[in-house]
């Protein structure tokens, strides 16, 4: 079965439910707790009304009838429910709670270690949205499934045990109930759940692309009704089909828990008839009527199981696509505690690069960058700038030859030493919500207000931000969406820079800007950086006479300019 | 963030009220486009009540012949049939409920959707503008998706918790008003529980799904901002900041929960002592310590087990209420998003009927207003004459409105005051929807549809036809990347396909313009971003697509300059004109 490996991922998961581990065990015995209480309720009501019925038949038997005892018994039953109803809420809320950090934490940590490109960047889709989703889905697996299915199991068995005391063959019914739960329903819902599940996958990603697409190319839309009518009939049609499909697992969802009422009320009538047709002792006393009104109870273990199997194979589906993404081994790998290279000059051999089905970006190529220098990267867009400065900044993995760091590889680093060495800003810097201040020590923890402002000015900043009635202490939205996309840039460049790393990499810090900005940006940014390694990557070829040196990227090559072909190009 | 810093516990909790109240508002309206499927879910809900009631008829019978009586009932074909008829009846009328609920949800959600869609074309790209895609895109998907347990469940099930009890008072009464009577007593508490849950389930609703969703948001951000963090070496410190906030975030909830949990016992706690109360009434009735209740008859067993065994049921559709009030609160959390939207004022103009004959059209704005926001004018009485088929070309600093004028233009925005005339019809006389099909427009971040090249052509033109496609594609310098693609037009672009990078997008862009049967062409940097060879061809082939069209161009760069006739700088809100020895020198 296609299934099984899914299966088996989610199983491993539910093994990392170890570490809450005390509060997982509490939850399961106060939710015994609670279920002995509700039929022991039910139960003992049903033998009390039986035995005072049977009682009450002649006036000496009435008086001799000890209602002390099933009275004090039916106060205990009422006060054990509610209170361990409570208390199960309480405990199990608390060790999922537990569960959910955990699995956070433990995710981050190995999605950290992986490349842009492995955690999906360049396929242009939001795989990390369907992350979170799948993360709350693992959220899930704990209190909708294992606990029930678990206390509904010790009450089965227990049922069992007691029922046997008074006649063997009633055993039969509690231990057919629990085998239902075990294993029909978990397969029913299954089988049930596992085409509808992945069909729903798709459906909602069909459905965001459809609304994404009206709400993206409204700009062009609003311009032409017929495409406007296409595209709205397509993403109605999507937004039904989805709901149709929705509906088809609801009605699973429904028939499932039919046939568990139906079930656990044919266990109670078959209890009547076997005791009926004499396969039990010999006259059926009050105890019936409790053996009937807890059979009849037993819905109350069972009825949120099925709507959870139904859960389970999208449950074990995002078990497997975390497993996908989590479980890669990062490219490139960084040493644990690597070499200290001897100085900060860079060299690149023989790299080549190419991303998956598109044609080599460069095959074969050479650079030295010495300590100190300041250089120019120039060439088109598309040309590999942006790669090569992902290639050197050791985020992305080369299929062929080596970058060095003082003549150490950089696979031979450990990261926070590569970090400590090469400061990086790429084109499209990511701000955290958070206030700016956070944003900026991101870079440098014990930056100091003065630090930072002084940063800011250098990048040209510090006028906007001062018009800001909070200052540094603006808030900025999540992604940066409060940001205007120049204004992340250059608060990209300012982390890039407040790092004081040997070795700055800048990825297009001037997009945006217009010449004279981008003159005094380039000046401020030398000026800062005089003594250290500078890597300017753009594809503007204005001012860069200053620098030491001028490398032109195209067709995979990088060509050195001369100081007469760079001024002319201003 | 914190705009409610100023305001005390009670004025913010009496102004969430208020905003409760009417977005409950706006969901009992919308359930009006369930039809008749609302009713139906009441219906099955209501039918599963009574099969419960005869099948604790038959039940008591049946026990009360087997152990009191010595009986055996299965001596009657009726306790053959009977009880697994009643279980069959439980069992069907849940799947009629569930599946009516579910279909009335539906039907409601389709109309959200709809209804969304239509605004969103109703508000424009400069709504739009203003707000991030994905967020929007969210709107129209997930929060028209939490509406679904209101309507499918909440709803039917608020109906079912006044119901129900009354149909098993009704069944009981007859048989013993005492214990009616009982459950009776405890019937007036039934509205304070339903507060109870509601309340309970409020604290839970607020602190734990926003919570957990707050918590998933801000683990998404860090995600989305792994690459940063690394360059940064702040992905480890990050990671305690993971745990920190998943320990804060436990600690904060679980206090609320601890409490609000305890709503949820009381209704447990009553309807425990209302099982217990009346079973030991009946005990005693039928020891006969207790002779009232009966109307004088002597109790039987059957009479006492079809009471108790409906004492449960009295309470369960309440229960069922509490375990669906969540959906309730997601339902209100996202009616308000949901009709903010709906009710948002459009900020385009409703222009009129008249039509402008075939031809590049003149254009005359004169003293033009706008602002954003109040106090921040973008606009202050500009002025722009534009004879029919004149190129003018505006440059001017980066948020200096003239993207604002372009949207004024193409009748997307209204302006607080001045006067737009296209030849002659001033734009509040202008049918809006037919002048912006005359325009050939070119934005600064071009779009990419997830669909076939073609869909992304016909963007353009819904009517275009291949050849003319192809045309267009290789007049934007496109031929020899089509010849490339196996699948030519079909090619799947853009999520899920292929990618284009930014220089062929722009060129797509291009070859779109070519398609639209255009009189007006506003351009809006089209260059942006592209290197010297790209912007060479975009500015060659624009100028050939200028002839007999009036042109409006804005631009940073130098080399687009070179199509218009005039260059206009649009600065502090108004446009002078701009001497060509400007932009000597300014980089292209």
């Amino acid at each position: 079965m296609a299934g099984w490996r899914e299966l088996r991922l989610l199983l491993g998961y539910a093994g990392r439910l170890a570490g809450a581990g005390p509060w997982l065990f509490g939850a399961l015995l106060l939710a015994c707790a609670t279920l002995a209480g509700s039929l022991g309720l039910l139960g003992l009501s049903g033998w009390f009304l039986s035995a005072t019925a049977i009682a009450g038949l002649t006036p000496a038997t009435a008086q001799a009838f000890n209602f002390f005892l099933p009275g004090a018994g039916v106060r205990f039953f009422a006060l054990l429910r509610t209170a361990s109803r409570w208390g199960e809420r309480v405990v199990s809320h608390e060790a999922t709670f537990r569960l959910i950090a955990g699995l956070r934490l433990w995710l981050y940590r190995r999605l950290a270690r992986l490349s842009p490109s492995q955690l999906g960047r360049h396929h242009g889709s939001d795989l990390l949205n369907a992350l979170v989703r799948d993360v709350d889905a693992l959220d899930n697996l704990y209190p909708r499934l294992l606990l029930p299915l678990a206390a509904a199991l010790l009450a089965f068995a227990l049922l069992a045990l007691l029922f046997g005391q008074m006649a063997p063959v009633l055993a039969w019914l509690p231990l057919g109930l629990m085998a239902f739960a075990l294993f029909v329903l978990p397969l029913a819902g299954w089988l049930a759940g596992r085409r509808p599940a992945s069909a729903l996958v798709a459906g909602r990603a069909g459905l965001r692309r459809e609304l994404l697409d009206c709400v993206d190319g409204l700009e062009d839309l609003a311009l032409h009704q017929p495409a406007w009518q296409v595209r709205r009939a397509a993403a109605l049609a999507s937004s039904q089909h989805w709901l149709r499909q929705q509906r088809s697992l609801q009605r699973r969802g429904a028939w499932l828990r039919a046939a568990t009422v139906l079930l656990t009320g044919m266990a109670a009538w078959a209890a009547l008839l076997l005791i009926a047709q004499g396969e039990g002792p010999a006259a059926p006393g009050p105890w019936l009527a409790a053996v009937v009104l807890v059979l009849l109870g037993t819905h109350e273990a069972l009825q949120a199981l099925p709507g959870a199997c139904l859960e389970l194979p999208g449950t074990a589906a995002a078990a497997a696509r975390l497993e996908g993404l989590a479980g890669q081994t990062p490219r490139p790998a960084f040493a644990e505690a690597g070499a200290q290279p001897a100085d900060n000059r860079l060299t690149v051999s023989g790299l080549a690069f190419a991303w998956p089905d598109q044609p080599p970006l460069f095959d074969g190529l050479v650079l030295t960058v010495e300590e100190g220098e300041h250089i120019a990267l120039l060439g088109p867009s598309g040309g590999g700038k942006s790669t090569l400065v992902q290639l050197l900044a050791g985020l992305e993995e080369a299929d062929a030859g080596e970058i060095r760091l003082g003549g150490v590889e950089l696979s031979a680093l450990d990261e926070s030493t590569l970090r400590a060495r090469l400061s990086c800003a790429g084109q499209f810097p990511w701000a955290q919500a958070a206030t700016l201040a956070d944003n900026l020590r991101l870079a440098a923890p014990d930056a100091d207000a003065e630090r930072m402002m002084a940063v800011l000015r250098l990048v040209g900043l510090a006028d906007t931000i001062s018009t800001w009635r909070d200052g540094l202490e603006t808030w900025v939205e999540e992604g940066g969406a409060s940001l205007s996309g120049g204004q992340r840039r250059r608060l990209g460049l300012a982390r890039a820079l407040l790092r004081e790393a040997p070795i700055t990499l800048l990825d297009e810090p001037t997009e945006g800007l217009d010449p004279a900005a981008e003159a005094a940006l380039i000046a401020a940014v030398r000026q800062h950086l005089r003594g250290r390694t500078l890597v300017w990557v753009t594809h503007r070829p204005a001012g860069l006479a200053a620098f030491d040196r001028v490398l032109r990227l195209e067709q995979g090559r990088l060509a050195e300019l001369s100081p007469a072909a760079v001024r002319a190009l201003d | 963030m914190d705009s409610g810093s100023d305001m005390s516990e009670a004025e913010r909790s009496a102004d969430r009220r208020g905003q409760d109240a009417a977005a409950l508002r706006w969901l009992r309206l919308q359930a009006r486009g369930a039809g008749a499927w609302g009713a139906a879910a009441v219906l099955g809900g209501g039918l599963q009540v009574l099969a419960a009631i005869a099948q604790a008829g038959v039940l008591a019978w049946m026990l009360h012949m087997l152990i009191v009586e010595g009986g055996n009932p299965f001596a009657q074909p009726a306790a053959w049939w009977a009880l697994p008829a009643c279980l069959l009846a439980r069992a069907l009328t849940g799947v009629l409920k569930e599946e009516a609920g579910q279909r009335a949800s539906e039907r409601i959600r389709g109309r959200l959707r709809e209804a969304l869609l239509d605004r969103l074309h109703h508000l424009g790209p400069a709504w739009r503008e203003r707000r991030q895609a994905g967020a929007l895109a969210d709107l129209l998907l997930e929060q028209v998706e939490a509406v679904e347990g209101y309507y499918a469940r909440y709803r039917p099930q608020q109906w079912l918790a006044l119901l129900a009890p009354l149909f098993i008072l009704a069944a009981v009464l007859p048989q013993s008003w005492a214990a009616a009577g009982i459950l009776f007593l405890t019937a007036p508490l039934i509205p304070l529980f339903m507060v109870l849950v509601g309340w309970g389930a409020r604290a839970r609703q607020t602190r734990q799904l926003l919570a957990l969703q707050r918590m998933s948001g801000h683990f998404l951000d860090l995600l989305r901002g792994l690459p940063t963090l690394r360059l940064l070496d702040a992905h480890e410190r990050q990671a305690q900041e993971v745990a920190r906030i998943g320990e804060d975030f436990r600690q904060r909830t679980m206090s609320v929960l601890r409490l609000a949990f305890l709503s949820g016992t009381v209704l447990e706690f009553f309807a425990s002592v209302a099982i217990a109360l009346t079973a030991v009434y009946l005990g005693f009735s039928l020891l006969g310590y207790l002779d009232f209740g009966f109307y004088g008859a002597a109790p039987e067993l059957r009479l006492a087990f079809f009471i108790l065994l409906l004492a449960p049921e009295f309470y369960q559709p309440l229960r069922d209420l509490g375990t669906h009030y969540h959906a309730r609160a997601e339902a209100l959390a996202a009616a308000g998003q949901l009709q903010a939207m709906l009710d948002a004022p459009s900020p385009q103009p409703a222009g009129g009927k008249r039509t402008l004959p075939p031809g590049a059209p003149a254009l005359r704005l004169s003293g033009l207003m706008f602002a954003h926001r109040e106090g921040e004018p973008v606009l202050q009485g500009c002025e722009l004459e534009l004879a029919a088929g004149e190129a003018v070309a505006i440059v001017g600093p980066s948020g200096g409105g003239k993207t604002t004028l372009l949207r004024l233009l193409l009748g997307q925005l209204q302006p607080q005051a001045g006067e737009l005339v296209a030849s002659d019809v001033p734009f509040t006389e202008l049918d809006l929807q037919h002048w912006r099909e005359r325009i050939g427009w070119m934005s600064q971040h071009p779009r990419l549809l997830a669909g076939s090249l073609a869909d992304n052509l016909r963007l353009a033109r819904q009517g275009a036809d291949a050849a003319a496609m192809i045309e267009a594609l290789h007049f934007a310098g496109l031929g020899d990347w089509l010849a490339t693609l196996p699948q030519g037009l079909d090619t799947v672009l853009g999520e899920g396909g292929r990618q284009l990078s930014g220089g062929q997008l722009r060129r797509l862009a291009l070859a779109r313009v070519r398609l639209r049967p255009a009189d007006l062409l506003l351009l809006d940097e089209p260059t942006a971003s592209l290197d010297h060879d790209t912007e060479a061809l975009v500015v060659e082939r624009l100028a050939e697509l200028r002839r007999n069209r009036t042109v409006l161009l804005l631009s940073h760069r130098r080399a687009p300059l070179r199509l218009a006739d005039r260059v206009l700088r649009l600065d502090g809100g108004r446009l002078q004109p701009a001497s060509p020895a400007e932009f000597e020198g300014e980089g292209g």
